[in-house]
């Protein structure tokens, strides 16, 4: 039976919360004899720990105790996703500027503020490697205990993926592109900044955070702090939005240390300026040499991606491996080599950020295929539509094989702003296509549904509500798999304590596992109460719950009457039809170890203008094909594309963590621009694809993260189409458009002036 | 960061908050809509031990309209000027730069006299004012007295404010009617990159850029050049403004913040509109 409740656009169940100030976040939290904390951070970029003198804040009257590493020396310190090598505070060295190396815990938000200010961190300061491409190079390391690159130093990881054969391929190739470009350091800008509250009780670790992983942050503290699964609990409230910046532990095991040794509840809220320098998004620098063959095809694609991971791995190896196997996409190439490499330098650590290593990859990729179509005199849209990965074709050699059907997506996208058009003066289009495999295979995730016995219905999954609205559309899952209504279901908050297991909400994963687990379960519950149905009204036929009653055969009785009847209880007695949903997906074998559960595709195509004056470069069309299988609720999966393509449309125009040596310049809401409503054109469409071609409910697949992908290269080809201009370095602020303008018109005058002469 | 404790103190008069600021001395600090101040505090940048409200003060909330000058009381808001109809009639430009300031929230609460007592580099209406060489009145123990904008404003964030004087209004002398009055800007951040104001009277024409500099920076060359052809040879004073802009600072003035002046400069001239009559 198809869907009825899926599908329908449904305001989001939190917006009324949100927008009335109701809704509570770890930042609201307060509990009984609740403290309040302040990280000390490292004003030096790179210093080997001579002492911490605490003496002075710990002679402030109010303040509670003052930690640093000392204080935990019989504990494990480090954790990291795959590489354990940041301790919750620094133990012989900082590594960064902004790294915290002590702990205040005050009876006052305010006393703990200044006493904060008066740790005293000597160090003996050691030589500063600014970003990767000082630190690949030099003779200093940052983790001199991690294992030496054969090539090159402070390297955090390096993967290779390969398949075909590269060097003969482009030996053979009529033509080889080669081009470097750049993608800047960017912020999450989450509204609200990380905020954690530990307190230690006889249960054990009791900690609310603003989390992405729960499950995972749980594992980090039973193995940091020595106690049991059982004994640690994380509770996650609403959060005000993640972007990949809350994924892993962050601060959680520097609370539950505070915590700890003050015996009180601790509350860490970060100030904005402090979650700057807490993760950030890799920069990149991407070189590719792009084999093109007789026929136009491009029969290899060797890339190297450098990414600057910062002060320590946070999830920069597993970046560092996915921009590499992603950087071939999303066209069918037969010989491919990319080398993705992570490096260590005295920056912000860089992680996981909404699109995970691939806007950077596509920024080259998406640049590079539109200079080939432009030097093969081809149209850049019928280039790419001849050669993206067909439906059904294995992706990237062996991998999973595509579930979308691209050329039809961008095609969508180009016809949204008039591609075949005339180009009004001094404007210039250009698209670009991105793909990514998709989150939630290779997992086993649970997730329950209680239908109680007055017909309101309850959801217990593990799916953090970031405002991606996950307690919207399991809600109308659930009321499809019940053929309940979608007002009668309310999601529950995540709370590891008696909740299921999920890996994490990332990667757009949440839908297609969690999701397939709640309607596995709401269907469940839908059978039993058939099976009620047919034993006390005598029919079950087109059964649907109707608020407090069941509705079949044409007749009507109260749930809880059904219940009693079939159980044989008095209705006090009476509790729920419960049942506890599946989804498992085997490993399967792809090139990343396991096959991709589905591919997260995104196609932009935008119309621009630029100033010729001043270099400012203003979108006047944007459309953005998000290809979602089946929109579960179509607002929600419209906001989240526009949302992601705004983000997106950030590091192409605007967005730039600037560094002064490795000391962040404009980490302030203020000094760092983020695009704003009024910098969008009026022409701005999403247009969601569905196919019914996911592994999701009704052919659902993930989405969310799509709009990131193809739009900084489309807004750089719409430059060149406009302006004749290519720029191969992100953002594309005013200035630099300016001066590549003026560089190009100073060459072209002097080619004019060669040829006269 | 959380700000340091203060006490407010609420004044009804002028004179009273002269004396509160002369008894806290450096440890006071006059308080309007706050969108600056408050930003430091929390910041840790400013702690004050004493914020003075003046906005309890009706004397610095008047705002005239006559058919030569404006005068505004220090503490009206950008948002009252904003929308102020016989402003808008007879200076567009000075409603459509207050439009463009900030936000609305900041517009609602954010002060004239604040904004320019802030004297924050890349203020709107500081550029404006100054070329249409408006005049400031200050109060203090020693009494009061008038200074021309140009001269109140000495740097990037310095005044001539002396201890426990404030700011009361701002007087705008109107060109003739029929004079122009531009301005345009570019703010590629919150605040403006480059901005430029002109004003082009058959007599006397002014061209100020602002933003670039610690406080606006006068053109004379520019302006000479627009009074000369009647406001027509605007390829000349962009050129002119160019190469002022070149010969300043060589950290500031570099050869795309030039090329910006001298476009604003352009745009400037071609969005001015004439001053009506009241």
């Amino acid at each position: 039976m198809g869907p009825n409740e899926a599908g329908q656009r449904r305001q989001r169940k939190d917006i009324i919360d949100k927008v009335t100030g109701r809704a509570r976040y770890t930042s609201d939290l307060e509990v009984p004899g609740m403290a309040f904390a302040r990280l000390v951070r490292s004003k030096v970029a790179h210093g080997a720990i001579r002492n911490i003198d605490t003496s002075a804040a710990l002679a402030l009257p109010g303040v509670v105790c003052v930690v640093t590493a000392k204080d935990f020396e019989h504990l494990d310190m480090y954790y990291g996703e795959s590489v354990l090598d940041q301790p919750f505070l620094s133990v012989d060295r900082v590594r960064y500027i902004g790294e915290p190396f002590a702990g205040v815990v005050a009876e006052t938000q305010e006393i703990a503020d200044r006493a904060a200010e008066l740790v005293r961190l000597e160090v003996e300061e050691l030589p500063i490697l600014e970003n990767a491409a000082a630190a690949m190079h030099a003779e200093t390391l940052i983790h001199p205990e991690r294992p030496a690159d054969p090539e090159l130093a402070n390297v955090c990881s390096r993967s290779v993926f390969e398949y075909g054969d590269v060097d003969r391929a482009l030996a053979e190739a009529v033509y080889v592109h080669e081009a470097t470009y750049t993608f800047p350091a960017v912020y999450h800008y989450a509204m609200e900044p990380h905020a954690y509250l530990a307190e230690w009780t006889s249960a054990g670790l009791d900690m609310w955070a603003g989390t992405q992983q729960p499950h995972k942050v749980r594992a980090d503290l039973a193995r940091i702090f020595g106690v049991p699964h059982n004994q640690v609990r994380v509770r996650v409230p609403y959060v005000g939005g993640g972007y990949g910046s809350k994924g892993q532990a962050k601060y959680e095991p520097v609370t539950a240390a505070m915590a700890l040794v003050a015996q009180r509840p601790v509350r860490l809220v970060n100030s904005i300026n402090e979650s700057f320098h807490t993760v950030i998004r890799h920069a990149a620098v991407v070189t590719m040499r792009t084999g093109i063959g007789a026929d136009g095809r491009i029969i290899a694609r060797d890339s190297q991606v450098v990414y600057d991971t910062g002060a320590y791995a946070d999830k920069g190896p597993r970046v560092a491996r996915k921009g590499a196997y992603r950087s071939a996409g999303p066209y069918s190439i037969p010989n491919s080599r990319a080398v993705g490499i992570a490096v260590y330098s005295n920056r912000v650590p860089a992680g996981a950020f909404r699109g995970f290593s691939t806007p950077q990859v596509v920024w080259a990729g998406e640049s590079a295929v539109d200079e080939i179509a432009r030097h093969l005199k081809m149209s850049p849209l019928e280039y790419r539509k001849r050669f993206l990965t067909e439906r059904g074709e294995p992706f990237l050699g062996d991998d999973a094989p595509m579930d979308a059907d691209l050329p039809q997506g961008l095609q969508l996208a180009a016809d949204a702003i008039g591609w075949d058009q005339p180009r009004p003066p001094g404007r210039g289009r250009g698209v670009g296509s991105g793909v990514k495999d998709g989150g939630g295979g290779a997992a086993r995730v649970e997730a329950e549904v209680h239908l109680h016995r007055d017909g309101s219905v309850e959801v217990v999954a593990s799916t953090i509500e970031l405002g991606q609205g996950p307690q919207t559309a399991y809600a109308q899952i659930a009321a499809d798999g019940l053929r309940a209504r979608f007002e009668d279901v309310r999601v529950r908050a995540v709370d590891t304590w008696g909740q299921r297991f999920d890996p994490g909400t990332n990667a757009s994963r949440s839908t297609i596992s969690v999701g397939s687990a709640v309607y596995d379960a709401a269907c469940q519950v839908y059978a039993q109460v058939c099976d009620a149905a047919e034993q006390v009204m005598g029919t079950s036929q087109d059964l649907r719950l109707d608020g407090p009653d069941v509705v079949a055969g044409g007749q009507r009785k109260p749930f809880v009457e059904v219940l009693a009847e079939v159980r044989r209880l008095q209705p006090d007695w009476l509790g729920s039809v419960s049942a506890i949903g599946v989804q498992d997906t085997t490993k399967g074998d792809g090139p990343l170890g396991y096959s991709s559960s589905f591919y997260e595709v995104g196609h932009s195509a935008v119309e621009v203008e630029v100033d010729p004056e001043t270099g400012v470069l203003t979108l006047v069309k944007c459309a953005s094909v998000a290809d979602v299988g089946f929109a579960i609720n179509p607002e929600g999966c419209e906001g989240q594309d526009e949302g992601s393509t705004v983000m997106g449309l950030g590091h192409t125009l605007y967005e730039e963590l600037e560094f002064n040596g490795p000391e962040l310049i404009n980490p302030s809401l203020v000094d760092y621009r983020v695009p704003r409503a009024e910098d969008l054109p009026h022409d701005f469409h999403t247009i969601l694809l569905e196919n019914r071609d996911g592994p999701g409910p009704f052919g659902s697949k993930g989405a969310g993260e799509g709009g990131t992908l193809g739009i900084a290269p489309a807004v750089a080809n719409a430059l060149e189409d406009a302006t004749g201009v290519r720029i191969r370095d992100l953002p594309l602020t005013p200035e630099r458009v300016w001066r590549a303008l003026r560089a190009h018109e100073e060459a072209q005058q002097l080619n004019i002036a060669e040829d006269r002469s | 960061m959380s700000m340091s404790p203060f006490e407010l103190h609420r004044p009804d008069d002028l004179l009273s908050a002269v004396r509160l600021l002369e008894k806290y001395g450096d440890d006071a600090v006059l308080h309007m809509g706050g969108t600056e101040l408050l930003l430091l505090m929390k910041l840790g940048f400013a702690q004050p031990g004493h914020l003075i409200d003046g906005k309890r003060i009706a004397d610095l909330k008047r705002l005239e309209v006559a058919d030569d000058r404006l005068t505004i009381g220090a503490g009206v808001t950008h948002r009252r000027i904003e929308r102020h109809r016989d402003i808008a009639h007879m200076m567009p430009a000075l409603v459509s730069l207050e439009k463009a300031v900030a936000n609305i929230r900041v517009r609602n609460a954010g002060t004239l006299g604040g904004n320019l007592c802030f004297a924050e580099p890349h203020s709107d209406p500081a550029t404006l004012l100054a070329a249409l060489d408006a005049t400031v009145d200050l109060v203090g123990p020693q009494g009061g007295r008038t200074l021309p904008l140009r001269e109140f404003l000495i740097g990037a964030f310095a005044t001539a404010l002396a201890p426990a004087e404030i700011m009361t209004r701002i007087t705008v002398p109107l060109p003739r009617v029929g004079a122009r009055v531009g301005y345009h800007r570019l703010a590629l951040k919150e605040r403006p990159t480059v901005a430029a104001a002109v004003v082009l009277d058959d007599r006397r024409c002014e061209v100020w850029i602002g933003a670039l500099t610690a406080k606006p920076l006068p053109v004379p060359e520019a302006a000479a050049v627009l009074a000369s052809s009647a406001g027509r040879d605007v390829t000349a004073a962009a050129e002119a403004t160019r190469a002022a802009v070149l010969a300043v600072d060589a950290g500031e003035g570099d050869d795309y913040r030039a090329q910006l002046a001298s476009v604003m400069v352009r745009r400037a001239v071609a969005d001015a509109q004439p001053r009506l009559a009241l």
